[in-house]
């Protein structure tokens, strides 16, 4: 496909116009609220991902983008114009469905058309776009094929040339690889991926799978109950989580309920967890005595090494669990004072003799404790 | 049986022995299976249609129906004139019935398929509920509604927008379509509603997002989706207006007439059953071929394939 020719040029605005601004979007569902003043900025090009459990809000957001859902109160403007009101038919966003909804009644190329034929594109130039798409997303040979004629990747590339073919200013994606298999998946994944990139379109992908979100994204906006609760690179949302819930949700971590001590570094301070000290990074400004949450990664825990004195911090714990993981053992830990810990240990080495019950030295390096603030004490 | 047998393997030998053909003690699970359904239509269609076809080379005398075989009810049936214009009429009717009834139903199956929850269930039960009473009442109620001092009349005169009462309301072929296209609507309606009940609405949403309009949705998308309903209910409606008696006989008046009564009356007054079961294979046979030949052309097949191609 011609990539200058598929750039979403339509759009007669400034390069440096957001794809799509929400300001204080909120939709509620009789008493249940689904989304609750979301502000969110998706620049052109990006490869955007809501990120949260079922029920979190992110399938009602991307359906009122896509105008699909009335909204309650806030905008939403595609391109710089308020669409808020407008129908989805006369938006220029496109969606993949999570079930992808391809019309059983029409052949892969009769599916592909569709959009274009609407919108009264010339025979010639639907002709060429429509060979663009089905070469783009390799189904050449199968113009002629119905839907229940296909496979499920097949199924997934008709879906996506179907709606790439109306070259969309932003393509929604609902949990489109949700129903394949995890080779399939990983497959699907890498082709969205270098699609995206070749055309440059901005992609809006709504999934529950943190893997997915992080492999994919340019930037992920994390949410739950609603609201978005951080927004940010993958690594931004890994390594500095802003609450409870983005730690918890992102990864596998230990969260320890503990109480600030020592604020007056900028940017770290020491949380005290049953009596034990922990050094940690914050991005949050914590008070000496507030609550705070310690999220430490599993994978960030080691043992310490026997004999030399080491400067980073060590707790003492006795082993209550054991699971061989292949790359690394996890080990379930219990210190004196109650706290517990779990960590992912890749020293094979030296965790192959350790078994349930014995005592161990578990470390962290100085920055891998990071203290957010605990709103929900 | 045959794909079960490769799907074995070579080390059921049994089934290796009997590939391609039917295993003994399958062929008779096959036959016991088929057994009632084969049953049902022995007794109920075959035998009653083998009689009727036997009984139109009868010959009936006053001393009753007697077997012999000679096509002389065929020749009358085909070359009397009042036969052969009065089963034009009845095909005439059955198919303005059908359209009619197609245009009325359409919309209130619609209607029905968009709404949810409690206030479907309530409509439907409206639907339904003319149709506990029997078929003549449903019928019948007509003539105190349209009658010269029915309800209509008696309606307009009270508002003072007529003086006498319009004569033209009942006893004619307009009545019979509104009798026909009432009594049926059930029939229409039904098949469409669930057609179009199971129609995907994330199949809508596709096609709003890719940018049709409202009226494109439905003709792209609906309709041809619930063209299967479509098929099933016009074919119910029809087949019922073709053979349908009572009710053009109450409505219609004189130009009620249908090929039915004709029927029925060589079996109930005239005594000439032979005639009257040749008649019957005649419209039998006509309406099969309207319904082959109009049946490619609608694509009937998918009605019995169950909406696929």
């Amino acid at each position: 496909m011609n990539v200058a020719a598929s750039m979403p040029g339509a759009a007669p605005v400034g390069a440096n116009v957001p794809a799509v601004t929400i300001r204080g979007l909120s939709k509620r569902y009789g008493d249940v609220p689904a989304v609750s003043d979301v502000n969110l900025v998706i620049e052109r090009g990006e490869f955007f991902s809501l990120l949260g459990p079922s029920g979190c809000g992110k399938t009602s957001l991307l359906r009122i983008i896509g105008g699909f859902e009335s909204l309650d109160s806030g905008q939403v403007l595609l391109d710089g114009r308020d669409v808020s009101t407008v129908p989805a038919y006369a938006r220029n966003t496109n969606m993949i469905f999570q079930n992808l909804a391809l019309f059983p009644h029409m052949t892969v190329l009769e599916n592909i058309a569709f959009g274009l034929r609407r919108k009264g594109v010339g025979r010639e130039e639907l002709g060429r776009r429509v060979d663009e798409a089905i070469s783009l997303v390799r189904l050449q040979g199968y113009q002629s094929r119905m839907p229940d004629q296909l496979s499920g990747g097949q199924r997934q590339r008709v879906a996506m040339a179907r709606a790439l073919v109306n070259q969309p200013s932003v393509l929604l994606l609902d949990e489109p690889l949700g129903a394949l298999d995890l080779q399939l998946r990983l497959k699907m994944q890498e082709d969205l991926r270098s699609l995206q990139r070749t055309l440059g379109n901005t992609f809006i992908f709504v999934t529950h799978d943190q893997g997915e979100a992080m492999a994919m994204s340019d930037r992920i906006a994390i949410m739950n109950q609603g609201r978005i609760q951080q927004v940010g690179t993958p690594e931004e949302i890994y390594e500095n989580p802003k609450n409870r819930f983005v730690a918890e949700f992102v990864g596998h971590t230990n969260l320890l309920d503990g109480t600030v001590r020592d604020s007056s570094a900028h940017g770290r301070v020491n949380v005290e967890c049953r009596g034990t000290i922990i050094p940690c990074r914050t991005e949050t400004d914590l008070a000496d005595g507030q609550p705070a949450v310690v999220a430490l990664r599993y994978e960030k825990l080691d043992l310490a090494p026997d004999n030399e004195c080491s400067s980073h911090p060590v707790i003492f714990a006795v082993v209550s669990d054991r699971t061989y993981l292949g790359g690394a053992v996890r080990l379930h830990a219990r210190a004196a004072n109650g706290l517990t810990l779990t960590g992912d240990i890749t020293d094979t080495a030296r965790v192959r003799n350790i078994a349930v019950g014995d005592s161990v030295r578990l470390t962290f390096a100085a920055d891998a404790a990071v203290a957010v603030a605990d709103a929900e004490r | 049986m045959s794909t079960a047998a490769t799907d074995l393997g070579p080390s059921d030998s049994i089934a290796v022995k009997k590939a391609g053909g039917i295993g003994r003690s399958a062929r008779w699970t096959l036959f016991a299976l088929l057994a009632p359904g084969t049953a049902w239509l022995l007794v109920f269609i075959a035998v009653p249609l083998g009689f009727t076809l036997a009984m139109s080379v009868w010959k009936s005398t006053i001393l009753g129906t007697v077997p012999a075989f000679q096509f002389g009810n065929y020749i009358e049936a085909l070359t009397t004139p009042l036969y052969r214009d009065l089963l034009f009429k009845t095909v005439r009717i059955g198919v303005v019935t059908t359209v009619l009834s197609l245009l009325t139903s359409y919309p209130i199956a619609y209607c029905l398929a968009m709404q949810s929850g409690q206030r479907k269930a309530v409509l439907l039960l409206l639907l339904f509920l003319p149709f506990w009473t029997s078929y003549v009442v449903r019928t019948f109620v007509w003539l105190p509604i349209l009658g010269r001092t029915g309800a209509v009349n008696q309606f307009l005169m009270t508002l003072g927008i007529i003086h006498e009462p319009l004569p033209w309301l009942l006893y004619n072929e307009g009545a019979i379509y509104l009798g026909l296209v009432y009594v049926y609507t059930l029939f229409m309606t039904l098949p469409i509603y669930l057609a179009i009940e199971k129609i995907d609405p994330r199949l809508i949403e596709a096609a709003a997002d890719l940018g049709a309009k409202p009226r494109w949705v439905f003709l792209r998308i609906i309709l041809p989706l619930s063209w299967p309903g479509v098929l099933s209910g016009s074919l119910m409606v029809f087949l019922l207006a073709v053979s349908a008696y009572v009710t053009p006989q109450l409505l219609g008046g004189p130009s009620g007439i249908m090929f039915s009564n004709m029927i029925a009356d060589q079996f109930l007054s005239n005594n000439n059953w032979a005639f009257g079961a040749a008649l019957s294979i005649v419209l039998s046979a006509v309406v099969l071929l309207i319904l082959i030949v109009a049946g490619r052309w609608v694509g009937v097949h998918q009605v019995f394939a169950g909406g696929r191609t």
